[in-house]
């Protein structure tokens, strides 16, 4: 019995090795297409319902399930290459993965543990987001010379358009608490001045784009549960300076971008670092869904950053672009909207919360593992 | 009785009004499980902070498969043991070893002269490392260290301000960085071969009249071309004008711009406006993955692939003979580099 079963891993794992490198097609040697031992959990997804998660391992080319209740792992799929996003159907039966090498996405049965269908998208596609009536799914394609959130139609699931972005590197997706708008945030390769298109879904096209000044690095969006302004986790590059001293952020500065969606509206920059204590590489995002946490994942500092969203949301309706301006350096105003740092496994690149927010789930990189926090809302 | 309770009461409520805030605010969050999803791993140990090794490593790994790579792609992404946690090297060349494309002056050449960030995927089949080609060892690996120290680790952490490197973290950074391979173009067609405009891009790029060749040697059917003839050249870049100001063509990279009143600092602007490079001649980059690898030219004057050929950021005809070539030809050009 023994043998067999591992005759059949053996042969299994030999499939698998010959499907990925007819995925890697030809061309270089592909090492990233390597998959490897550490399966990297680089994106988490939590079911509507709360009860499952779905875990994008990027090395590992798979996603592995686990049950929220016993926090047991409860399968592992493999997919195509480089997963670095999914999302649960409304209903949670249908999972899809953005597989960011292959430029495909896996349709997984969530119930089989099997996929279902590949669909072919744009290039390096990296955040997949679902409509507010769960009929489509957008997909962030963010090669460096691409421009297209792709449409896919969650009932035949084809690919049944595309939006066109203002420039290249569309990188992530969030939908307005109305279901009529989305906000892509573009991480221009060379565009010191990066910034957020607005999309009317009706039509498929982007109505504003506002620059986030001095901006690279965009990560993550999320709106704010009343719509009103959306959050962008981002860098500040001074790279207009000579590189003469590190020191209170002369260099690179982290920053949560805080968009007012009506157009033409304020931008902010909100910073995250302290004097001595800074918040390298501000990743994933999630909004509790009451409004009053927003909780970043710092990859590069191996921890969550909560903010207390109400609080900083005051800081930025009360002050002029002006004075906006002038506070994306200041290095004393993060204790003000901070609540908490919280460490986590190492190289947290996502985050994700329960349907009541009382639960917020880290995926961590380089420790293969995921943090379950308790927030500040249990 | 009553009284007890009243002063229990008022007693209980001062209790939650102090603890409120901290309960609510900063006690109650705090990891309660974790979830192990695949194998345990912990970095290496940080070390003591060294000196520079003096013997450079030759390193022999698999991609992404030893631990060593792991390491050094973790360090790579770590922000912990530069100043402050300011950033990583991830900040400015990606979790993916691409590029943000942004320029920086470093000063380790001098200062004022901006420097392109360099798109390291595939770096080590092409030495010398740096624009000006100066840690051109023909071992690629000493040139591959010398690169890292110059900049991170000899000059007691130049860029992040931190200890230098020690043996272990030096020799892992490298792995990670050789590891990483060319991503490979999303632009050809579905079974790899050129589409129509590629095609034609191809004929202009191999015309010996148009002298791309020269330079970036290769064939496109050949998976294995890097494009480069890994030497130094003067293409028309780099230019130091009158008072310092850079003069090549184009853009606001002028004294006219200047005396218009252009802030060279301001926010619309990439670029500074002073290049005060100290050579002319620079590393010819290969072309694989150039489609990724925006901006262009060693100091960003290029936005886009078109600016590299157009002469709008170099001096007519040096970055080559290009300027009797049509509008549809240089389209063609730039489609058959995006395949590349």
């Amino acid at each position: 019995m023994k043998k067999k079963a591992w005759l059949l891993g053996f042969l299994g794992a030999g499939v698998l090795s010959l499907t990925l490198a007819q995925s890697a097609g030809a061309g270089f040697i592909q090492g990233t297409r390597v998959r490897t031992e550490h399966p990297s959990p680089f994106h988490v997804a939590v079911s509507p319902d709360g009860s499952t998660l779905a875990i994008a391992n990027q090395s590992g080319h798979s996603v592995t399930f686990v049950d929220t209740k016993s926090r047991a792992v409860t399968g592992e799929v493999p997919v195509q290459v480089q997963p670095e996003s999914s999302v649960f159907a409304h209903d949670g039966r249908t999972l899809y993965v953005c597989n960011a090498e292959s430029d495909s996405v896996s349709v997984v049965d969530v119930g089989k543990k099997a996929v279902v269908k590949t669909i072919k998208v744009g290039d390096w596609p990296c955040s997949i987001k679902l409509s507010k009536d769960g009929s489509k799914a957008y997909v962030c394609c963010s090669g460096s010379m691409w421009n297209t959130v792709d449409i896919i139609d969650t009932a035949n699931n084809s690919k049944v358009g595309e939006i066109k972005t203002t420039n290249y590197g569309p990188r992530d997706i969030a939908i307005s608490p109305d279901g009529k708008t989305a906000a892509v945030i573009l991480d221009t390769t060379g565009k010191i001045n990066r910034g957020v298109d607005f999309v009317d879904l009706a039509t498929g096209r982007v109505v504003e784009h506002r620059n986030i000044y001095q901006s690279a690095n965009l990560r993550g969006v999320a709106y704010t549960p009343d719509g009103a302004y959306v959050l962008v986790t981002m860098e500040q590059p001074k790279n207009w300076l000579p590189v003469c001293e590190a020191e209170n952020a002369q260099i690179f500065s982290n920053n949560l971008a805080v968009v007012e969606t009506k157009a033409g509206g304020k931008v902010a920059c909100m910073p995250l670092d302290e004097h001595n204590n800074y918040d390298g590489n501000p990743y994933g995002l999630a909004v509790d869904p009451g409004g009053k946490y927003v909780y970043i994942g710092i990859r590069s500092m191996h921890r969550v950053t909560i903010l207390d969203l109400g609080k900083l949301i005051d800081i930025v309706a009360s002050s002029t672009q002006e004075e906006l301006d002038d506070m994306k350096n200041d290095l004393t105003l993060m204790v003000d909207y901070l609540v908490t740092r919280v460490n986590v496994g190492l190289g947290p690149s996502s985050v994700a919360l329960s349907p009541d927010g009382k639960i917020c789930y880290a995926a961590n990189y380089f420790t293969n593992n995921i943090s379950v926090i308790q927030t500040p809302v249990n | 009785m009553k009284k007890l309770l009243t002063l229990g009461l008022v007693a209980a409520l001062s209790l939650v009004g102090f603890s409120a805030p901290m309960t609510v605010d900063a006690g109650n969050a705090q990891v309660i499980a974790t979830i192990q999803t695949g194998p345990e791993w912990e970095p290496l140990g940080r070390g003591e902070p060294l000196t520079v090794p003096e013997v450079h490593y030759r390193v022999k790994h698999a991609p992404y498969q030893s631990e060593l790579v792991r390491y050094g792609q973790f360090q790579f992404n770590e922000a912990s043991w530069t100043l402050q946690g300011e950033y990583s090297c991830a900040s400015c060349h990606y979790e993916r070893g691409q590029t943000t494309g942004l320029i920086w002056d470093l000063g380790d050449e001098g200062w004022g002269s901006w420097k392109n960030t360099k798109y390291i995927r595939g770096g080590r089949y092409l030495p010398p490392f740096r624009h000006e080609g100066f840690t051109g060892h023909p071992d690629e690996i000493v040139g591959a260290t010398s690169s890292i120290d110059r900049v991170c680790g000899r000059d007691p952490g130049f860029v992040f301000r931190s200890e230098n490197f020690s043996p272990e973290r030096l020799e892992a950074l490298i792995a990670y960085i050789r590891s990483l391979e060319f991503t490979g173009s999303p632009f050809r067609n579905e079974d790899g071969s050129l589409t129509e405009a590629q095609k034609r891009g191809w004929k202009v790029f191999s015309d010996p009249k148009v002298g791309c060749i020269e330079c970036h040697p290769g064939d496109p059917k050949n998976p294995s071309a890097l494009f480069s003839d890994a030497q130094t050249h003067d293409v028309g870049t780099g230019r130091v004008g009158k008072d310092g100001f850079r003069t090549t063509p184009g853009a606001v990279f002028n004294t006219a711009a200047l005396e218009r009143g252009v802030d060279p600092y301001g926010e619309e602007y990439n670029v500074p406006i002073i290049g005060l490079d100290l050579v002319k001649e620079f590393d010819t980059p290969t072309l694989r993955d150039i489609y990724a690898s925006g901006t262009y030219f060693h100091d960003g004057s290029a936005e886009t692939l078109m600016a590299t050929i157009d002469n709008t950021a170099t001096t007519k005809d040096m970055h080559g003979i290009t300027s009797h070539l049509s509008k549809q030809e240089l389209e063609d050009l730039v489609e058959f580099m995006k395949a590349l």
